[in-house]
């Protein structure tokens, strides 16, 4: 038995870039690292952060992954754009082909399962209990392992720039290019782990607020009381459970595949690499709207807020929101039109595409019919929503264009199809996360974003997008196909690849002025403070309660009356703000380093399954086997806070209004 | 004294006893070895145990659903049934229409395979 398994020393970088993106890594990490120590904040740390169950500290936390993964996904984008800009005719660029097979797998599995992801989680966990009424999650242990599982996952993916290599078979891993004969390395198996142990996250995460949203809303908000932002989350939530396995088991059994020598997804021996691709693209298209449909209720919660208004068809948007995610289910072979089916399963499919463009239709013009003749005022997270619904509507008609599948005969694989993704992904997921940043950041900070740089920043952003990716709509039509590391020079692509480039740019510059409004908005927090805990007159009720809110959210839970739980507290007359005159014990969950514990497991048990390295599988699968029969053994896992300490907190908040 | 969780008392579903975890402990058990048995011994021909398996799996599945998660029709959590019909409408979509899509692809594209395995090229094309 070999003690480091396959990892032998020519794992370690050789490429300068790595090279440098290693030690550049390294100094963070170092850096990080000293900071902790020299200022004394191990305890700090452990104590506040990685041990929490509180939901607001763990959206924190999934926000902070994302930013992280972020900043290394956008890299990755540059320099795709940079080689392609300059890999023209003679000239071979920066990147070896090698090289950049890898990094645009690298930056599809980041955007989307280390950016969109945490953010779509980071967001939920912070706003849903409290739109809700209630004091945390379903299972907040749960809650808090997802978030270490999704952090081991971005850890795995990270390693294998340093150690080893990743994946180079595109952000799926389509066999038989991913199959071991095509692809001996070890990146195809941190694809797969890194996935795989994020997904196990997503997946508990999904569970979790599930049950949170169906059994622990505030009395008397029924389903069709909830705010439109917690529909969504539910929707998008029951995707999770149903498609996520899909992924789990499709992934376990191309591993099978490679480790094991089965013939599931080979060319041969009985094996069909089209049913990887069929089982992949059935959790892949739900994917999609588990990423978008919080983003939808996000500027559902946004638009009446910043139009003075409410929101107008509530029903129909909660219908369209239930026909979203049930058609979701039934369209997912129109990724792969030209793998050889006959005309009625394309028509099929084809069709059902089309019809999806009808609920989410009805969506925009319900955002459109809030603001008309509302008294709109023109903050950030408004920007965000106004950017969003050109932008997305633009991006989901070209959708539209390729749900014809004679016209996707052409597309397919194309340019065409990155920029529409993107189009939607960016202008949609993306621009709806930053919108609900901006909008409930002074909730869980305490101060405003600065409105002058979020401004710049939305600007940079919309226009760079469409600097960035008209060019590339033109020369997917020219007929450039997507990872291209070179091409030739009279294909006349290059202008159009330079201007893409240039949007690139202005993007990032979007990016520096969104580090600089932070910065601003940090440094003069003390002007821009919050404290009636509601800077927008807003109507849900995360906004009754301070801004940051109390560990235990609300002192009191509130009783909901009507679909604008807090704007009838504030202006209703049949129910006025309910006076409490005393407090109560309130039971909250114990902290808990478990989830921490088995997260680091998990990722000693990647690295150790993708280097071969057997005994340190066998440590790590009893480490996490032993960590939840100790969780499970722990009887005590709440605690009181008694109702002297609530009615301190409480007056303290009450002198500073 | 307020909760910050109400599960524990507003949960509709009935609860299982130990005697429900050992009977349904013990025929997972026993479905389980069931299926790995018929393959090792090559019980049946090929069809016929793929049909056997899938309808041990089933009802594993099924002793899991009552044994485990406590779906009884006793049951007065609405959700509960909610969720299990949505769940099976899903399963149904995806199991039909992927069966569908494969086996039209097969119909039209796979070439037919020879006795040890590999694809006779000169009979593909």
């Amino acid at each position: 038995m070999n003690l480091f398994g396959n990892l032998t020393l020519s794992a370690f970088p050789h490429d300068p870039i790595i090279f440098g993106a290693t030690i550049l890594m390294s100094i963070v990490v170092i850096a990080v690292l000293s900071i902790l120590t020299v200022k004394h904040r191990w305890t700090w740390l452990w104590k506040n952060w990685i041990t929490t169950v509180d939901h607001k500290r763990i959206g924190i936390m999934y926000l902070i992954l994302a930013f992280v993964m972020m900043v290394r996904g956008f890299i990755d984008a540059a320099m795709m754009r940079g080689q392609l800009a300059v890999s023209a005719g003679s000239a071979h660029g920066f990147l070896p082909p090698d090289h950049y097979d890898q990094v645009f797998t690298a930056h599809g599995v980041i955007m989307i399962f280390f950016v969109a992801m945490p953010l779509m989680f980071g967001l939920i966990n912070l706003a849903t209990p409290l739109l809700i009424g209630s004091r945390d999650v379903a299972f907040p242990f749960v809650n808090s392992l997802s978030l270490w599982l999704a952090v081991s996952g971005a850890l795995l993916l990270n390693l294998s720039l340093s150690i080893g290599e990743f994946a180079r078979t595109g952000w799926l891993a389509y066999p038989p290019l991913s199959e071991l004969v095509y692809s001996p390395g070890v990146g195809v198996d941190y694809y797969i782990w890194c996935i795989q142990i994020a997904g196990v996250g997503s997946l508990l995460s999904g569970i979790n607020f599930l049950v949170t949203i169906l059994r622990m809303r505030a009395p008397g908000m029924t389903l069709m009381r909830m705010p439109v932002f917690v529909w969504t989350t539910l929707s998008a939530m029951s995707l999770v459970v149903i498609v996520f396995p899909i992924l789990t088991v499709t992934l376990a059994l191309l591993f099978l595949d490679r480790f094991y020598g089965m013939h599931f997804f080979s060319a041969d021996f009985g094996g069909n690499p089209m049913m990887y691709i069929n089982l992949i693209w059935s959790w892949g298209h739900p994917e999609v709207y588990i990423l978008i449909l919080p983003a939808f209720g996000i500027f559902s919660e946004v638009v009446p807020v910043f139009s003075r208004k409410q929101l107008f068809g509530y029903t129909t948007m909660i219908w369209a929101t239930v026909a979203i995610t049930f058609f979701s289910f039934i369209v997912w072979v129109h990724h792969f039109f030209t793998m050889g089916a006959d005309a009625n399963v394309n028509a099929f499919f084809g069709i059902a595409t089309m019809i999806i463009a009808i609920p989410t239709g009805v969506k925009i013009f319900n955002w459109l019919f809030t603001m008309y003749r509302g008294r709109i005022t023109f903050t950030t997270p408004m920007l965000w929503t106004m950017g969003f619904i050109s932008t997305f509507t633009f991006g989901g008609m070209t959708g539209v264009l390729m749900a014809i599948p004679a016209a996707d005969f052409q597309l397919h694989n194309s340019l065409f199809l990155i920029a529409h993704f993107h189009n939607t992904i960016i202008g949609g997921v993306i621009f709806g996360y930053f919108a609900g940043l901006a909008y409930w950041f002074p909730k869980f900070f305490g101060f405003k974003l600065n409105e002058k740089y979020g401004t710049y920043a939305f600007w940079c952003w919309v226009i760079g997008f469409f600097v960035a990716f008209l060019p590339i709509y033109i020369v997917g039509l020219m007929g450039m196909t997507r990872r291209l590391s070179h091409y030739d020079i009279t294909t006349g692509w290059q202008p159009f690849l330079i201007i893409a480039a240039i949007g690139v740019c202005i993007i990032a510059l979007g990016g520096v002025f969104q580090g600089i409004q932070l910065y601003v908005s940090f440094r003069d927090r003390k002007h821009n403070k919050d404290l009636t805990g509601d800077p927008w007159d807003g109507r849900t009720l995360e906004w009754s309660t301070s801004s940051p809110p109390p560990f235990y959210n609300f002192a009191h839970i509130p009783t909901v009356h009507g679909r604008h739980a807090f704007w009838d507290m504030k202006y209703g007359e049949a129910h006025m703000r309910p006076q409490h005159s005393s407090y109560e014990d309130i039971v909250m969950p114990k902290n808990t380093p478990l989830g921490f514990i088995i997260a680091a497991f998990a990722l000693v048990f990647g690295f150790a399954i993708v280097w071969h390295i057997t005994w340190l599988c066998a440590v790590a699968l009893i480490g996490i086997i032993a960590s939840v029969m100790v969780r499970s053994f722990d009887q005590e896992t709440e605690y009181v806070v008694s109702a002297e300490t609530v009615a301190l907190i409480e007056s303290r908040r009450h002198k500073t209004i | 004294m307020e909760n910050f969780n109400t599960l524990d008392t507003e949960y509709g579903a009935a609860h299982g006893t130990l005697s429900s975890y050992i009977v349904g402990f013990v025929l997972s058990i026993i479905l389980t070895l069931g299926a790995y048995m018929i393959v090792v011994n090559h019980m049946f021909s090929n069809a016929v145990a793929a049909g056997v398996i899938i309808l041990i799996a089933v009802t594993q599945q099924i002793v899991q659903l009552i044994c485990f998660l406590h779906l009884s029709a006793k049951s007065h959590a609405r959700w509960n049934i909610i969720a299990f019909i949505f769940t099976i409408v899903i399963i149904l979509i995806l199991l039909v229409g992927s069966l569908w899509v494969m086996n039209n692809l097969t119909g039209r594209t796979m070439v037919p395979m020879q006795g040890d395995g590999t694809v006779n090229v000169q009979n593909a094309l």
